[in-house]
């Protein structure tokens, strides 16, 4: 009878040793160094290529930047990425107004997560199918010619729930008797929106933006249906890359240049929304 | 005491409000003089945070009969334009402001110029001792420092009423008693007149010039803090001013305002009258505070009955003892000595025993 009760016991703790062995500690760090080496590794690798002579034998060095100066005198880059970067700004601010006026909406809702949980689900639905949805939309509903416009409302539905997720950490978190403390000690409404809600909103509101932005940048299923005949910018690298031209070097620089404008931005977002934000 | 002969500074006549179906607060009216410290005092749900927004505008009633701050008519003027302040329960100080930033926020409003501005501000800190820290941020301070800023903030704009919302409650019990003295001291060096909501009756009797107390959005009783505390004038008044017993009996025998009842159990003993509509033969109740009572001897007035329980407390002893009239609660501050004592009839002074109609649950 006792003896049945103990070995039980006796093979759990064997478990329980395993299950909580050192072992694990330090592969979790091992794999974790290797996953970050997996993840930024090759963006370094393509940075050293983008400044090597010849960066198609896969090898760094010797160095040049004779691919920088083939791509400055080169301008079949210009519009595609003029039209990345309009594109991007147009999807980047109308996300963040957007976002802030639906954000701003949802707490005083009666149980928003339903609607919210419509809002987000563009993030889990294939960009296949969402490209292909959006390109008959835009052609038979909207009458656009795919194109610009077609390409700003793709990426619009594709960032704005980034967008609206970013505006609701500050619009949930925000205590809204400050509005009531603000009236009370005259403000009109006008102006406590002004002098309180926005700046404590603001971090939020300017990441959704840069964030909206970023994701526009850096968009191409969605775009490979509704661009048309227009490239953008990840689409012209794309292309270029794919037809084996001597053309191919200078996308190494392009991207190389394109990860160091972006790298600052994506910094900038979490900056305001873990760093600022606990400041208020 | 402060004498009151001023015209109101606060005016509130009638007002109803509802939520949805649930009436918040039904014909309730209050008036405060110049310089007066008004306390609504009542539990979570009485009403009394409610009455408070009505007050301030930040809630609009059902209906009103007449509402006025410092002589204006404010029925259906908006928030921004009463002249009237609230101090918040959580202190709603904003948080992306400094503290001068804060307490200069509503002089900042009405456009006065930037340097009375923060001359003013910075006097309204001297005032509460926070002038050193006028330049910190909101998270740096203490609760205590918050409610400080949330102070000073409040009154400098000079409103005609300053309506505070429980300030105190998040603070620990040695800074609250200390916060108190130094309200009652701002309040007379302004001499503003002060609104303040609580749940507690120490804080009640300790502050206020006149106490209103709220149940269930209707004044139960009203009047001078000795008045509520002495004399409740209904079972739920008592029971929150904290008296300990309350004896159900008849009246039967008055004489001015003292009283005899027939307790249940058939005992006679003497009180005094909360109010003077009570008739003999009237049920009514008898309230009594457990350290008031005392073993008195048999010729006394009182209650005979035999000692179930004592529990020594430190400062004094809680004992519980079986009576005719059900079981009585009473306290003993003569320290540990009185643990050996026995006796077997209690009393207590007329003055100490309320008599109240027995007409609510």
């Amino acid at each position: 009878m006792t003896e049945a009760t103990v070995v039980p016991q006796a093979r759990r703790s064997v478990w329980m040793d395993i299950s909580y062995s050192p072992f694990w500690k330090s592969l979790g760090k091992w794999l974790g160094i290797a996953t970050l080496g997996l993840i930024y590794f090759p963006l370094l690798w393509l940075v050293l290529l983008s400044v090597s002579q010849d960066p198609l034998s896969g090898i760094p060095g010797p160095f040049s930047f004779q691919h920088y100066r083939a791509l400055f005198a080169s301008d079949a880059w210009h519009m595609p990425m003029t039209a990345s970067v309009v594109i991007g700004l147009i999807v980047g601010l109308v996300s963040a107004v957007t976002a802030t006026v639906i954000g701003r909406a949802v707490p005083t809702m009666y149980r928003p997560g339903r609607i919210l949980l419509m809002f987000v689900l563009p993030l889990f639905v294939p960009g296949m199918s969402l490209g292909a949805a959006l390109f008959i939309f835009a052609r038979s509903v909207l009458g656009l010619d795919l194109g610009f416009w077609s390409i700003a409302v793709g990426h619009y539905v594709w960032a704005f729930p980034y967008a609206l997720l970013i505006v609701l950490v500050v619009t949930l978190r925000f205590d809204r008797t400050l509005i009531e403390a603000g009236r009370d000690l005259g403000a009109s409404d006008w102006q406590v929106f002004r002098d309180i809600e926005f700046p404590i909103l603001m971090p939020g509101i300017v990441s959704a933006g840069l964030f909206g932005f970023l994701m526009s940048f850096n968009e191409v299923m969605r775009t490979i249906f509704l661009r048309g005949t227009d490239e953008t910018m990840p689409v012209w690298n794309w292309i270029q890359a794919a037809a084996q031209q001597s053309q191919v070097p200078i996308i190494f620089s392009l991207s190389s240049i394109i990860l160091l404008l972006t790298l600052p931005l994506l910094v900038g977002v979490f900056w305001l929304l873990f760093v600022r934000l606990n400041r208020t | 005491m402060k004498d009151f002969t001023t015209e109101p500074m606060l005016e509130v006549c009638d007002v109803v409000h509802k939520y949805g179906q649930v009436t918040a607060l039904s014909n309730v009216s209050l008036s405060a003089q110049k310089g007066e410290f008004l306390t609504i005092l009542g539990s979570s749900g009485s009403g009394k945070t409610t009455m408070l927004r009505v007050i301030s505008g930040l809630e609009t009633p059902y209906s009103v009969g007449r509402l006025r701050i410092g002589g204006e008519d404010v029925v259906g003027v908006p928030a921004a334009k009463r002249r009237c302040t609230t101090v918040f329960q959580n202190y709603a100080l904003f948080p992306h402001m400094s503290v001068l930033e804060n307490v200069a926020y509503g002089l900042k409003i009405r456009k006065l110029p930037a340097d009375d501005v923060i001359r003013e501000a910075r006097r309204a800190l001297e005032m509460v001792r926070l002038e050193q820290k006028a330049d910190r941020s909101i998270r740096q301070l203490s609760g205590g420092e918050r409610q400080r800023v949330a102070l000073a903030r409040a009154v400098v704009t000079r409103p005609a009423v300053l309506l505070l919302d429980e300030p105190l409650g998040a603070l620990d019990e040695r800074l609250r008693q200390d916060m108190q003295l130094e309200l009652m001291d701002l309040q007379r060096k302004l001499d503003m007149t002060f609104v303040y909501i609580t749940h507690s009756q120490e804080e009640a009797l300790t502050m206020s010039d006149r106490v209103i107390l709220m149940r269930n959005g209707r004044v139960e009783q009203r009047g001078e803090p000795l008045e509520l505390f002495d004399r409740p004038a209904t079972r739920f008044a008592a029971d929150f001013m904290g008296y300990e017993n309350i004896l159900p009996g008849r009246l039967i025998q008055r004489e001015g305002d003292r009283g005899q009842v027939e307790l249940t159990g058939g005992a006679r003993v003497l009180g005094t009258l909360a109010a003077d509509d009570l008739a003999v033969g009237d049920r009514v109740n008898m309230a009594l505070r457990a350290e008031r009572i005392a073993p008195v001897g048999p010729e006394d007035q009182g209650l005979d009955g035999s000692l179930r329980s004592k529990v020594y407390r430190g400062k004094y002893t809680d004992m519980l003892m079986d009576t005719a009239a059900g079981p009585l609660r009473l306290r003993s501050w003569h320290g540990a000595p009185a643990e050996h004592e026995s006796f077997s009839r209690v009393g207590w002074k007329e003055t100490d025993a309320v008599i109240f109609a027995d007409n609510d649950v």
